[in-house]
């Protein structure tokens, strides 16, 4: 995996990324630009498959917008992506078919029960009706939601609709999960539970990415890591990697661990 | 189309759960429309008039006298028609409709000379009430007092030639007096009035109101209930559901679904209230069952289209407001169309609800078929079918447009 770092504002190839066969996402060198707001400004990175790949970034560093183009909802201004070897904008009803996408807000029929906006999401997917049951009930019990599986959503804590807003994603069985900053709002425990959830999804082998702001979250649960600001990778690899870049340009005075590295290449400036 | 009808399922059951939501949106138009409907059944119409009047001449040029004086009163027009079948066609024309006809017969202008009597004829159209009264006015004001003038000219002549002028004018003015109250118990013209039979029964104006109201309100709940799009779009299920593999023209069409069945249920339940409990005029029931399933639908599309044209709820509500109201008052909704004048009832041709009342008018008020109104569903039909694709193509373009954060 490459590793890549910005210290004056120019990208600098630590290490050539290597041929990765069995990559499930290939963002090619993709550019969003809104208006005359470029969002995103030629990002580049390669999921395998199994991995937990970390967005890391500050707010408006062009996390949601690159999640958007992955998932079809946005088509790049220039460059390209693959889902599993299909292009995000020629081939968008495969991708769609193949990816589960937890969004950012919590997007589920508040007046529905968990039980109904399952079933409801699934049918998107042309799923049958037994397979519909039975992957509504799995997810409701990895999610600790199967008790309350027929109270309506709005009776739910914020936790239990983060929770439920994941399973969701989940209903069609998908190749790659996106979850875009999924614990943002949540409670200690619904947060660990759901870092629990994710684990055990990336033990059975589902490809993530997720993103976050959250240094702890980057920490526990990716494999690589990508840290975007200003709509660019400013450095990318596994944890250990990123970690050798502060030893290596950082004097460090204090144990801050990913969070040091954050803040040298993102600077301290507020992102408001 | 599966998942359009789970779109559709799932609508209905958000609507259902709301019980006092789908009581209120029912039960409000109901009393609404008794209450303008009470009001309308007691009022007049309209102040200022000039009606167009056609006349079917059977006599000769005698009577010529007699339409110029009618066209000189500045409140009708007349229109000279070669038949009566033409001139009842007039009364049923939407399109700036007579409220009446008469018809002058032979010997009606002998009669107008002092040679004999003579009954004009005039035929009220039973769906203009309030105009028809108007013009029967004019007409025996000015009958009345043509046979005035005659009278007058017919006692004068008698008294010159029997008394020539030799007795005293008190006995003069006795006898005239005399002769004049023979004359006018049985005067030399007359107008004999009937009512078109264009229905089993006689229209009213609530047969106006009814489905007037029934439509407007309609379009209220069906424009409202189209903005769950952007309810969606703000909960941010609308973007969850552009990203499952659910193609365009379902989404709409799932969202078009539930709003077009309660659009449905309600101008239904509206027509049965008005019919049934305010007595309006039911027409043929297949013309009307037609009407009642291509109304929501063209108005289902139109809250689409303009849904697809906006961001937020907050840019549709007055946006919607406008065009309902706007429609409602150019397409027959709280006026008969054919009070209108010419270029507005053109120009209000670009509204549903122009197309649709010209239906319900036809069935309700004029009793035309199903048939009859056959162009009028088809127009309604293709209204909702082509709001629907561009709406379509609009949500196309416009998915995932916006910055996000992050």
């Amino acid at each position: 995996m490459a590793v890549t770092q910005q210290a004056t504002g120019a990208l600098t190839t630590l290490t050539p990324t290597p041929e990765i066969g069995d990559a499930v996402v290939r963002v090619n060198g993709i550019t969003k630009t809104f208006d005359k707001i470029e969002a995103v400004r030629g990002i580049s990175f390669t999921i395998t498959r199994g991995e937990n790949f970390g967005l890391l970034g500050p707010n408006g560093a062009g996390k949601s917008t690159t999640i958007n183009m992955i998932a079809t909802y946005l088509r790049p201004s220039s460059g390209s992506i693959s889902v599993l070897g299909f292009d995000t904008v020629r081939q968008v009803q495969q991708v769609k078919e193949r990816i589960g996408v937890v969004p950012q807000e919590i997007a589920l029929y508040n007046d529905l029960t968990a039980m109904e906006n399952l079933n409801f999401f699934a049918q998107m997917y042309d799923l049958g009706k037994p397979i519909i049951q039975k992957r509504a009930k799995e997810l409701l019990d990895l999610m600790g939601l199967y008790e309350r599986r027929n109270d309506a959503v709005k009776t739910y804590s914020g936790g239990m609709k983060r929770r439920l807003n994941i399973a969701v994603g989940l209903m069609n069985n998908p190749d790659l999960l996106l979850l875009d900053e999924p614990t943002v709002g949540v409670d200690p425990q619904s947060r660990e539970a759901i870092f629990e959830n994710i684990e055990g999804l990336k033990k059975n082998g589902l490809t993530i990415l997720y993103t976050t702001q959250y240094m702890e979250e980057a920490e526990r649960l990716c494999d690589h890591i990508a840290i975007i600001d200003e709509g660019k990778v400013v450095a990318i690899g596994t944890l250990e990697q990123l970690l050798a870049l502060r030893t290596t340009q950082v004097e460090v005075q204090r144990p801050r661990g990913l969070a040091e590295v954050f803040l040298q290449l993102t600077g301290k400036q507020l992102r408001d | 189309m599966k998942k359009a009808f789970e779109i559709t399922k799932k609508d209905m059951l958000l609507l259902l759960k709301d019980k006092l939501a789908f009581i209120w949106t029912l039960g409000i138009p109901i009393l609404l429309m008794g209450i303008f409907g009470s009001v309308f059944s007691f009022s007049g119409g309209g102040s200022s008039f000039n009606a167009p009047l056609p006349v079917v001449n059977l006599d000769s040029a005698n009577s010529k006298q007699f339409t110029d004086i009618l066209s000189n009163t500045g409140f009708l027009k007349l229109e000279f028609v070669a038949d009566e079948s033409a001139a009842n066609k007039r009364l049923s024309d939407t399109n700036n409709s007579a409220p009446a006809y008469i018809v002058i017969p032979a010997g009606f202008g002998d009669a107008l000379q002092g040679k004999g009597n003579a009954a004009l004829r005039l035929v009220l159209s039973p769906g203009d009430a309030s105009r028809a009264a108007a013009v029967q006015g004019i007409l025996n004001g000015v009958v009345g007092n043509y046979a005035n003038a005659l009278i007058a000219g017919q006692v004068a002549t008698d008294a010159v030639k029997q008394y020539g002028g030799t007795a005293p004018p008190e006995t003069v003015r006795g006898t005239a007096i005399g002769e004049a109250q023979q004359l006018g118990a049985k005067p030399p013209v007359t107008v004999v009035t009937s009512t078109a039979q264009m229905t089993g029964n006689a229209a009213s104006t609530i047969d106006i109101v009814v489905p007037g109201y029934a439509l407007m309100f309609a379009l209220f709940s069906i424009m409202g209930g189209a903005g769950s799009i952007l309810e969606e779009k703000e909960a941010g299920t609308f973007k969850r559901l552009l990203l499952t593999p659910l193609r365009p023209w379902a989404l709409v069409g799932g969202k078009m679904g539930a709003q077009y069945i309660m659009g449905v249920v309600q101008v239904a339940i509206l027509l049965a209230v008005g019919i049934f409990v305010f007595g309006a005029n039911a027409g043929d029931p297949l013309g009307l069952t037609l009407l009642v399933l291509a109304v929501p639908f063209a108005a289902t599309g139109l809250g689409m289209l303009l849904v697809s044209l906006v961001k937020t709820r907050r840019q549709l509500q007055p946006i919607s407001t406008a065009v309902i109201l706007g429609s409602s008052a150019i397409g027959g909704t709280w006026f008969p169309l054919w009070l209108e004048p010419q270029w507005l009832q053109g120009a209000s041709r670009v509204t549903i609800n122009s197309w649709a009342m010209e239906g319900f008018n036809g069935l309700m008020v004029f009793g035309k078929g199903a048939l009859d109104i056959l162009p009028n569903i088809g127009v309604l039909l293709l209204y909702g079918l082509i709001c629907y694709l561009l709406a379509t193509r609009l949500f196309k373009v416009r998915e995932g447009d916006s910055a996000t954060s992050g």
